[in-house]
């Protein structure tokens, strides 16, 4: 049987990170979870996700900083953006980063199980 | 924190960052309303002021008239209503701009869009009520409108939905492109704050209200837990609500087996804006030996997979955490665990009772070994 792909939910908002967890459980990926950019950045190293779903506003270390850092770290690394911060410009920015979606809040779990699913076939 | 390409940091009241991020981005997010919340900025990641010290933020954050606000939030209340009482009878493709062969998820995309814009966490606590109110009817319609759409054409059983592109190069993300304007008889109708895009200084802190239907609280008091009636001999009946408190109304939600006809979408089916963590609430729970069928009876959450059925008339969201106290009769042990609300019934479908299926997210291993036991034990008592 071939080995589930691996997906890290980077969001320092439990609730959230649980939220999606319960979004995506019916999509066959063994999930990890970080609460900030710097425990994202080693997960990242430990497990080579193939799915991030990251969050852009984080203490210490924002988003687009680990955004950045993963498009050096891990470029076959899909980043879908979850953020309230949805402004047209801001999207765009991320996008420029190397995020390969963006999903804006208030979001449905629907979005985010499609969101996942396409960035796996993908 | 290093600079790059941006200029700007902000930060949050909960010390959350964003950046680096270019002036026009920052002037994006204000005239968006996302800056609620948002407190201080940086030019370098590492030295914060607050916003109102920069002077090129200043302007953006100016205070608009409160008075002339609310007139246009009540005449953009009143233009949303009559855009969609013309739209009552329009077709689906054309209230959601797709073709009128669009397959579900292209259906799902532009709903999801106008839901969001539609969301009452949207909203600021300061908005008119009409406003407020005609935000909800818009967000009912479309959300209703989708549901004929799902109940069409969704296949009969779906829980993950089709696939949906979500990047850039073969297809407009969820979000990249703007909600898309509600054609041919609805045009959007720009958030109040879009039109003056200036958030007030002194209430930026101030994050928007829940909807008005979904338990967001913190529960302040003691919560009440009722035992089991004597007409109930299996299950405890758990108040969840605080005394006094009103409960919620009935609901269903996206992780209930959905109606037939497709997906109901409801705001709080919905992660809003605000922070939600601190929507725990808590209930005392008693185990007896013969309500210890609350860990068994449920094909879907029992203990063999961490999890009960709770029945109560207290429905809250799927996906709230719920503090629990449970305490062991005859066994003098009480035992403190975290649960999710992973599912919920309303009775309605006369198979199940009114309650909600948790899966326990934090309990010790001994704690839970410790209920394995109970329950096998009280399941060997009760067939002899």
């Amino acid at each position: 049987m071939p080995e589930a792909a691996s997906l890290l939910i980077v969001d320092d908002d439990r609730f959230v990170r649980e939220f999606l967890k319960d979004a995506i459980a019916g999509v066959p990926v063994e999930i990890r979870e970080a609460g900030n950019g710097a425990e994202a950045l080693a997960r990242v190293e430990e497990a080579a996700p193939k799915v991030v779903l990251l969050d852009l506003m984080m203490p210490e270390m924002s988003g687009l900083e680990v955004l950045r850092a993963l498009r050096e770290k891990a470029p076959g690394c899909r980043v879908v953006v979850i953020s309230s911060m949805d402004s047209e410009l801001l999207i765009a920015e991320a996008l420029a980063n190397g995020a390969h979606g963006f999903i804006g809040k208030p979001f449905h779990p629907d979005e985010i199980a499609s969101a996942v699913q396409e960035a796996l076939s993908s | 924190m290093t600079s790059s390409t941006g200029d700007y940091w902000i930060r949050d009241v909960d010390g959350r960052v964003l950046g680096p991020v270019s002036y026009p981005v920052l002037r994006d997010l204000c005239s968006a309303r996302r800056l609620v919340g948002v407190t201080h900025v940086s030019r370098d990641g590492k030295s914060w002021r607050t916003l109102q010290e920069l002077p090129e933020l200043a302007t953006l954050l100016e205070t608009p008239e409160t008075a002339q606000l609310q007139q246009e939030q009540q005449a953009e209340a009143v233009r949303l209503r009559t855009q969609l009482r013309a739209a009552a009878s329009a077709p689906a493709h054309l209230i959601f701009k797709v073709a009128e062969n669009a397959p579900l998820q292209t259906y799902r995309q532009a709903y999801f869009a106008l839901a969001r814009r539609f969301h009452p966490s949207r909203l600021e606590p300061t908005t008119h009520p009409d406003l407020v109110a005609a935000s909800r009817e818009a967000f009912a319609f479309f959300s209703k409108r989708m549901s004929e759409v799902e109940a069409r054409i969704a296949p009969p059983t779906s829980p993950i939905p089709p696939v949906a592109r979500v990047g850039p190069p073969a297809g407009p993300p969820p979000t990249l492109t703007p909600a898309p304007p509600v054609a041919p008889v609805l045009t959007p109708v720009p958030p109040a704050a879009a039109r003056n895009p200036v958030p007030p200084p002194a209430t930026l802190r101030t994050p928007p209200p829940p909807p008005a239907d979904v338990i967001s609280r913190p529960v302040t008091g003691a919560s009440t837990w009722t035992p089991p009636p004597p007409a109930d001999p299996v299950l405890n009946r758990v108040r969840i609500t605080p005394a006094g408190t009103p409960p919620p109304p009935v609901r269903s939600s996206a992780f209930s087996t959905p109606p037939p006809g497709g997906n109901v979408y409801r705001p709080e089916d919905f992660v809003g804006i605000e922070r939600r963590s601190a929507e725990r609430l808590h209930a005392n729970i008693r185990v007896t030996p013969t309500s210890y069928r609350m860990f068994t009876d449920h094909a879907l959450v029992n203990i063999s997979n961490s999890g009960l059925f709770i029945s109560t008339p207290d429905l809250i969201p799927v996906g709230s955490l719920l503090d629990m106290e449970l305490t062991f009769e005859g066994d003098n042990r009480t035992i403190s665990a975290r649960a999710r609300v992973v599912w919920e019934s309303n009775g309605a479908d006369g198979k199940h009772e009114r309650g909600m299926g948790l899966k326990l997210t934090r309990v010790d291993k001994q704690d839970l070994a410790f209920i394995k036991d109970f329950v096998r034990k009280a399941a060997m008592a009760g067939t002899r």
